[in-house]
């Protein structure tokens, strides 16, 4: 039986929930399991009439949650052009190095995002919090994601109720430091932590600085990206959340420490009353630390009231905390991993302390992944699959070497100023060790499985699953539980190869081409050039370092499609906004074969590109006129070029493509010279669908060739604001006039189109401005 | 539901399961023991000894059969049909002081705990059968103010009325040795034909299973079980809580 104040606050959950997300499969799983666990009181007391007390805490969580939304909003106009607010969290570097960023708050107490350009010079933060500034900034709302899957920036704010985000002109940034409060002194002294621990020469290893910094302090930004995907895939990012293992380290070496000082047990455990939330601070006050740090204090509070308190009574009662101070709590992916698994290891408990230390820690790791797998494939849409085996060697490197490794460097920093070599010496050689083992099974191919973003019924599925298998673990019939789990699991890996609808997306990677094709039942996967950095952009400081355009979308996209595999890459041409990303796509899936323009001699660019997909192993083959093959029942021809064209654009594929009846055209980049040679030559051009060439540039969709198309709808990829003013207003005119429905990135985000039953339908992902 | 253990009426703390959280399990069903209590009785898994029930690790044993059962059949003095036993738990020290509580101390709320758990067993073992309780004699009746065997067997649907105890035994068994037992319990018990206003019962059709709350060398159940078979009945099996008979239970 779960006792009554967890229940109570799992039903107010699923009340929040519902308001969040409707009656879709997670909330309603939620209520139901919350309904199915009060049955026990029923049959105990035989009135069905008590069924109301879940009914109107129900009813509670539903409408606070709404409430709460209905509470937000901004006061700002966004016409303002001076503000004057308070640094409310540290600033940081962005990733490209150039920026900080930090959330200020105003006067009202409303939060907008500022950006300040970085001083090459100092490492140092321009502004410390608690201190007042002064700027002239505009202020934009942040633009939702335009592509599928993307990264949700916008809603990303909206859940820290901050609408408008301000890039401040340095020069006009003034600052003073009136009387900063508790929190902005510890917020200081977590900024003074991490930059002795990470810069100037207090920091002696480069290695192991930005885990101790993430060890310690919450301190994630400093880790390399890619190191912290692998920390993903590998099911081990949790130890680089300060948590409860953390908390349990600091506490207990606190109060040992206090004891030996010959304090009473009582007093210890006042003192630790007393300093363990200012840690919730110094730790960057994460969900996992707070939880960890209030249920600490509520353990100690009901200790010293003389009251017992059963452990999970105390999480969920933190839980209804937190969530009262602030519903959207329950959107946060830290929120809901870290509460999930306490709670999943307070139940599974019995069956946790049976058996030795290996096993109790497979046992953990393996409860913890299955009562997480649902979060996590909804959002991350991928599974780890060596998680058991990642934990069970890093766990108790972190815990017995470097998370006590990195509080006392921590505290002889603070203390002294510097600490030892010896103890760097000692952690950069345990982090090596963490760092040379991630690699390792990294490179293990299917290490984590790409699974696609779940359908309604594919999260129904696991959320069955994973409830059945943790009963059916929990009575040692482990057996049925891998049974279910891995069927469930292959349900979801193969159902891309049931759909028998072909997509094909343009995806809004800004100026420049990036299109998908998926054919029906996973017949061929090919995509079409993969976008890039213009070239003015690489040589901007403010945006090298930072992934390009093309791999932003092209890489959430395929892993929300569960597409594991291209078989086909056509590269157009070798320009930059067309292959300029190649490279970085290549190492993201495995490609099977490129197809390049048979032409020489191949650009600076598009050598650059096919050296690095050669590097990877990957075929390349040369593309020209008159090449054909048939996938299923989809064919594909190419119409250019024949070799001898000089432009490089003149020089790109052109394919048409016949897909279940329905036809498209893709032209890549070409100009007036190629279209008028197709139709001249007498092709078969008509197409439904036309991508039409170089971005609807003015030079090309010229009148005869649209004719010979003819086509119904067009896409054109092009970037928002672009310096060359494409579309040109006539090639957009001549598709007005030729009735065709013209869809482009700019406006209308990513576009899809379905063939379905030989018919097709295009979808905008924005709504059309 | 009973929040507290029969036994030490300490609380019992709801557990903490899966099962529970989606709510196919959780209410014990009535009565309970607490889960140190619980863990304090030894149930018997495997059987050692395929008539008389005794535990696996007990002592080796020649063809599925104990040595005290072998020594039953080879002796001159015995039936030649066995009464087949099972028990629950050992009698160890702490089913010692249960069973004192229950009977000497009139705690008979606690077979509400067993009853249900001898039922589950019953069904596996003595399926179709029909539940007797030992009775007891009607001056011992009187004294403890329940029949224990009874109790127990509540599961079972059990007829009392089957068997009556015609002679008494001097004192209890409980205060006698092995040869001593096996010598009192002679004739002590008859079966009845007829019940009132039921009708007769016909014997060749029927099986029995004989409930009690402790083995030790069986003589009072073998005694029974003569009396049954020679009416007829084809066969005559036992339940009982406990089954003593090993110093190590008693030590433990």
């Amino acid at each position: 039986m779960i006792p009554l104040l967890p229940l109570m606050i799992m039903t107010w959950i699923s009340g929040s929930l519902v308001a969040f997300f409707g009656y879709s499969a997670a909330p309603v799983f939620f209520m139901i399991v919350s309904g199915l666990a009060f049955v026990p009181y029923l049959r105990e007391h035989k009135r069905l009439s008590l069924m109301i007390v879940p009914f109107i805490i129900f009813i509670c969580g539903f409408f606070y949650t709404e409430w709460d939304m209905t509470r937000q909003g901004s006061a700002l106009t966004g016409q303002e052009t001076f503000v004057e607010a308070r640094l409310d969290e540290s600033m940081s570097l962005t990733s490209s190095g150039r920026r900080w960023s930090g959330v200020f708050a105003t006067e009202d107490n409303e939060k907008i995002a500022v950006f300040i350009k970085a001083d090459d010079q100092s490492s140092k933060a321009p502004v410390r919090p608690g201190e007042t500034c002064r700027f002239e900034a505009e202020l934009t709302k942040p633009d939702p994601p335009s592509n599928p899957y993307g990264f949700d920036y916008a809603g990303y704010l909206l859940r820290e109720n901050i609408y408008w985000t301000a890039t401040v002109n340095p020069d006009t940034l003034s600052c003073i430091d009136k009387n900063p409060n508790m929190m902005d002194r510890l917020k200081r002294m977590r900024e003074t932590g991490i930059e002795k621990m990470t810069s100037g020469k207090s920091a002696r290893s480069e290695e192991a600085a930005p885990l101790l910094a993430a060890l310690v302090f919450g301190e994630r930004q400093l880790i390399d990206e890619a190191r912290l995907n692998q920390y993903q895939a590998l099911g081990v990012i949790h130890l680089l959340a300060v948590s409860g293992l953390h908390v349990a380290f600091l506490s207990g070496a606190l109060y040992y420490l206090l004891l030996r000082l010959t304090l009473t047990r009582e007093q210890a455990e006042t003192a630790l009353l007393a300093t363990m939330p200012l840690y919730i601070v110094i730790a960057g006050g994460a969900p996992s630390v707070t939880r960890a740090v209030l249920t600490l204090m509520i353990f100690i509070v009901f200790k010293k009231l003389g009251f017992r308190i059963k452990g999970i009574e105390a999480v969920s009662l933190i839980a209804a905390l937190l969530l009262l101070s602030d519903p959207q709590l329950l959107l946060h992916m830290g929120f809901q991993l870290s509460f999930l698994t306490t709670a999943a290891l307070l139940i599974s408990k019995n069956w946790l302390t049976d058996g030795n230390r290996i096993q109790q820690l497979l046992k953990v790791t393996v409860t913890a992944q299955i009562v997480s797998a649902p979060v996590l494939i909804a959002q991350t849409y991928e599974l780890s699959i060596l998680a058991v085996c990642a934990n069970a060697v890093m766990v108790p490197l972190v815990t017995l070497i470097l998370l006590p490794l990195a509080f006392i460097i921590a505290g002889i920093n603070a203390l002294f100023g510097q600490s030892p070599e010896w103890l760097w010496a000692l952690a950069s050689a345990a982090a090596k060790m963490m760092d040379s083992f991630l690699e390792m099974l990294a490179s293990v191919p299917w290490h984590a499985a790409v699974l696609g973003a779940p359908d309604e019924w594919q999260l129904i599925l696991w959320l069955f699953a994973a409830s059945l298998s943790l009963v059916l673990i929990e009575r040692k019939k482990y057996v049925t539980a891998i049974l279910i789990l891995t069927t469930v699991f292959f349900v979801h890996f193969f159902s891309p190869f049931f759909n028998s609808d072909a997509r094909i997306t343009m995806l809004d990677v800004g100026q420049g081409d990036a299109i998908l094709i998926e054919l029906p039942r996973r017949e061929e996967i090919i995509l079409i050039d993969t976008g890039g950095a213009p070239v003015f952009d690489a040589d901007d400081p403010e945006k090298s370092g930072v992934k390009g355009p093309g791999i932003r979308a092209i890489e959430p996209f395929l892993r929300g499609e569960g597409i594991r595999r291209i078989d086909t890459l056509l590269l157009t041409h070798g320009h930059q906004d067309h292959v300029g990303d190649a490279c970085d796509v290549s190492k993201t899936v495995r490609i099977e074969r490129v197809l390049y323009p048979a032409v020489l001699p191949v650009s600076e660019t598009g050598k650059e590109a096919l050296a690095c997909l050669q590097e990877q192993g990957v075929p390349i083959e040369p593309g020209k006129y008159g090449q054909k093959w048939q996938t299923g029942s989809s064919s594909f021809r190419l119409l250019n070029p024949q070799g001898d064209e000089l432009e490089e654009n003149d020089r790109s594929i052109v394919m048409a493509a016949a897909i279940e009846d329905v036809r498209f055209l893709f032209t890549g980049d070409i100009e007036e010279e190629i279209e008028q040679r197709l139709v001249e030559d007498d092709e078969p051009l008509k197409a439904d669908v036309l991508k039409v060439g170089h971005h609807g540039s003015l030079s090309s969709t010229t009148e005869p060739f649209l004719t010979a198309v003819d086509p119904s709808a067009a896409l054109i990829p092009v970037g928002e604001g672009n310096r060359y003013g494409h579309p040109s207003e006539e090639v957009l005119n001549r598709l007005t006039d030729a009735d065709v429905d013209i869809y482009r990135t700019d406006t209308d985000g990513a576009v899809t189109v379905t063939v379905k039953d030989g018919r097709f339908q295009a979808e905008t992902y924005l709504e059309t401005k | 539901m009973n929040t507290h253990c029969l036994y030490c009426d300490a609380r019992i703390e709801a557990e903490l399961s899966w099962a529970g959280l989606f709510g196919f399990c959780g209410v014990q069903a009535g009565a309970a023991f607490c889960a140190d209590c619980r863990g304090r009785l030894a149930p018997i898994g495997a059987v050692g000894c395929t008539l008389c029930g005794r535990p696996a690790d007990a002592e080796r044993a020649e063809g599925g059969r104990c040595r005290d059962c072998v020594r039953w059949e080879r002796a001159p003095s015995g039936g030649e049909k066995r009464v087949q036993n099972r028990s629950l738990y050992r009698y160890n020290g702490f089913m010692q002081e249960v069973l004192a509580q229950y009977k000497y101390r009139g705690d008979a709320a606690l077979a509400e705990v067993f009853a249900p758990e001898l039922a589950r067993l019953g069904r596996s073992f003595a399926r179709g059968y029909t539940a007797v309780p030992v009775p007891l004699a009607p001056d011992r009746l009187l004294e403890r103010g329940f029949n224990q065997a009874a109790l127990l067997a509540a599961g079972l649907r059990p007829r009392e009325d089957l068997l009556v105890r015609t002679g008494t035994t001097a004192g209890k068994q409980s205060k006698r040795g092995r040869n001593a037992r096996l010598a009192s319990v002679a004739g002590c018990f008859a079966a009845k034909a007829q019940a009132p206003g039921e009708e007769t019962v016909s014997w060749g059709e029927l099986k029995i299973v004989l409930v009690d709350d402790l083995y030790t060398t069986g003589a009072t159940l073998q005694s029974i079980g003569e009396v049954f078979y020679q009416k007829g009945v084809k066969d005559v099996r036992a339940l009982t809580l406990a089954r003593a008979g090993d110093v190590a239970d008693i030590d433990s």
